[in-house]
């Protein structure tokens, strides 16, 4: 029952996204909302009590509140990972080739369907390697306020690492942060989204056909 | 050390607000997410616990990394207890903020029937976008709730890395859940999970009689 290699689950993906087929330039943010209410929904409470408690014990557990943001973004990684199965199962969004597709993608589709929150994409950078994802509503944090002395806690990494996870499913190895949130006292909150490298398409030499 | 404050509103006996709007359903936001998305959260939160105290080479140290590479089976043994102990600790207090805030602007229940039927319908419903489908009792303080599709567990057989854990060992948590919010209604109580036959679920929950009640 384990779980496929990383190179046969990639595999797995891209043809997911190949098969489904939709016209380009359509409206991410419809499909990302459909796909929301095609699928089966629970409320958001449980996923937001449940991560705090889960921060909490993350804290108690490591040293350093570097340590516990680098602890959630390993988490929210081993997510992403398995959620792009899911995400290309479900949103009916066909491709994902360019690092440009991806950004509209994540912001509109997958934050409305995982998260049920508005953002968009902006701030890309001059050459088109980097961009922020902007929302102003963050269901994670929702019972939650940080005291002063974790000011440097990045409270929901975890989405971070869920993102660079999906992402490098679709062979795109990004740098994903949070720069900007509302539980530090910022009217937004922003992550940031560079790319570090395109990895190479090639046939998995595991495959067994 | 303080922790960040992650607290789920007020009181269910304190200061209910009275300015929250009756929502059928339960849950004041209504902002609803795939269930899907929660299923694979859920997972890496509870391996998270399991893993414990045996983290696994290769990740940062965590404070007690002395006792990483645990030898004596006993000592394994014990934290691998520990472990499912603090993972059904954490379900349970979820389990009470989550009753909490559903539990809030509806009617008392009055018996212990009308708990468990609460916990099947909204508590299931919250959790695990169903309605628990067959509810046995034998009057004398054992409920057997039967979820014939309980997908968060089913999901995760799919899902998981490796077979170094048993499905049981993941129960836990919905366990501790349901255990957490039966107890914040009034009911003492364990909850234990028959999970042979999956997709299909059994709760069982046994009434703890106490010795003096005042």
């Amino acid at each position: 029952m384990a779980v496929a290699g990383l190179k046969g689950k990639r595999q797995r993906v891209k043809e997911a996204a190949g098969a489904l087929s939709m016209s380009k330039g359509g409206n991410m943010q419809k499909l990302g909302e459909l796909a929301l209410q095609k699928g089966e929904r629970v409320p958001v409470e449980l996923l937001a009590l449940t991560y705090g408690s889960l921060v909490r014990q993350v804290i108690a557990d490591y040293e350093s509140i570097e340590e516990v943001n680098k602890q959630l973004d390993l988490m929210g990684y081993n997510i992403g990972v398995r959620l792009a199965d899911d995400f290309f199962a479900k949103s009916g969004v066909s491709d994902c080739r360019s690092f440009q597709d991806s950004a509209e993608i994540v912001a509109k589709v997958g934050f409305k369907m995982y998260l049920n929150v508005q953002a968009s994409v902006d701030l890309w950078n001059a050459d088109n390697t980097a961009y922020s994802i902007l929302f102003d509503e963050n269901p994670l944090a929702e019972f939650t306020e940080l005291p002063e002395e974790y000011a440097q806690l990045s409270f929901s990494n975890l989405v971070c690492g869920v993102i660079r996870g999906a992402l490098e499913m679709l062979l795109l190895v990004v740098k994903c942060e949070f720069v900007r949130s509302t539980l530090q006292g910022n009217e937004m909150n922003e992550i940031r989204i560079s790319l570090v490298e395109m990895l190479r398409e090639s046939a998995p030499e595991d495959d067994e056909d | 050390m303080a922790s960040p404050k992650v607290g789920g509103g007020a009181g269910m006996s304190g200061g209910v607000s009275a300015a929250a709007p009756l929502v059928v359903g339960g849950l004041g936001s209504k902002r609803e997410v795939l269930a899907s998305g929660i299923q694979l959260f859920l997972i890496e939160h509870v391996e998270y616990f399991l893993r414990g105290r045996d983290a696994s080479p290769g990740s940062i140290t965590r404070k007690w990394n002395d006792s990483v590479a645990v030898r004596d089976p006993e000592e394994k043994r014990r934290n691998e207890f520990d472990n499912k102990l603090r993972l059904e600790l954490n379900g349970f207090e979820i389990g009470q903020r989550l009753i909490e805030r559903l539990a809030v602007d509806k009617d008392m229940l009055d018996s212990e029937l009308d708990i468990v039927k609460f916990i099947c319908r909204e508590l299931w419903e919250a959790s695990f976008s169903k309605q628990v489908d067959v509810l046995r009792t034998n009057r004398k303080g054992l409920y057997v709730l039967q979820d014939s599709n309980f997908k968060w567990l089913a999901s995760l057989s799919k899902n998981r890395d490796g077979d170094t854990r048993s499905l049981e060992d993941y129960a836990v948590f919905p366990c501790g859940l349901v255990c957490g919010a039966l107890h914040k209604l009034g009911m003492k109580c364990q909850v234990t999970a028959d999970i042979k036959a999956l997709p299909r679920v059994e709760f069982f929950v046994q009434m703890v009689v106490e010795a003096s009640n005042t």
